[in-house]
């Protein structure tokens, strides 16, 4: 079996982001990286060249094994797929069974890594919430509907940047928010 | 220990990837520091919807449904399971 969509991208690369009809948003918890650069409102010697005060930054990030997606595609076909994936991100696999277990697990990655970015506390986005578009372009883009939405709107998102690659057999993505609402709603 | 906790044991042993054995887990031990992951949890609550013969609204999707081994059997007997609901 061979990688063909990993393979023939780089590591790492940029996913815009996309507003679709309402609005959009970013994952939830940040982890290691989220809670170091979230820094909501950072001293003004931490602000990156060009950062107006009262932005902060955002960060999500999460692999997803490859294997496991194979394996719920097994064991519960189209009843796992319908929970997790939009028709729209369905409709654009190929017929190849294992270069869609990659894209899923590249996919499903993405949805996490903005959840982590989105941070929900109460309530909770679905993963139909969060799609991943043009995932095999260079232009790929995430677009947030009903609570994702209303999330990014709360944290004041203004550009959500997604990095998607893989690991070892893991999908691996990294998004990042830049927010202008934190220091409204800490103080 | 109750024939619907060890169905659930059975799942989560099958289904969870948990870091910890499933028998050996408390019913209020945490699954998430125990291992679980978002996905996992959905492949865990699709086995359950094959094993129970039932079907998990939506809404029931959440971090806290699958908290714990006794927030599932909650969650199993709000759906009908062991005579609940």
């Amino acid at each position: 079996m061979t990688a063909k969509w990993f393979d023939s991208r780089p590591l790492l690369r940029y996913v815009g982001v996309g507003t679709d009809s309402e609005s959009m948003k970013v994952g939830k918890g940040s982890y290691v990286l989220g809670r170091s650069l979230s820094a909501r409102c950072p001293p003004d010697a931490l602000l990156a060249k060009g950062t107006e005060p009262g932005m902060s930054f955002s960060v999500g990030i999460d692999l997803q094994p490859i294997a496991e997606v194979e394996s719920s595609l097994t064991s519960f076909g189209a009843r796992y797929t319908r929970l997790l994936y939009t028709s729209a991100e369905l409709t654009a696999l190929g017929d190849d069974p294992y270069a869609g277990a990659q894209r899923l697990a590249a996919i499903f990655a993405t949805k996490e890594a903005v959840m982590k970015v989105l941070a929900p506390s109460q309530e909770i986005p679905s993963w139909l919430d969060i799609e991943v578009r043009d995932l095999q372009s260079d232009s790929a883009s995430v677009a947030l509907r009903r609570v994702a939405a209303e999330l990014a709107t709360q944290l004041g998102v203004s550009e959500l940047i997604v990095t998607l690659g893989a690991v070892g057999g893991c999908a691996a993505a990294i998004a990042v928010a830049q927010t202008s609402n934190c220091c409204e709603a800490q103080e | 220990m109750t024939t619907i906790d060890q169905t659930i044991r059975s799942v989560l042993k099958l289904q969870g990837r948990l870091a910890l054995d499933a028998e050996t887990i408390s019913a209020d031990g945490d699954l998430y520091t125990s291992g679980l992951s978002s996905h996992a949890s959905v492949n865990v609550m699709l086995a359950l919807e094959n094993e129970f013969d039932i079907e998990f609204p939506v809404e029931m999707l959440t971090k806290a449904t699958f908290q714990s081994i006794s927030s599932i059997r909650a969650a199993l007997e709000q759906l009908g399971v062991g005579g609940g609901a």
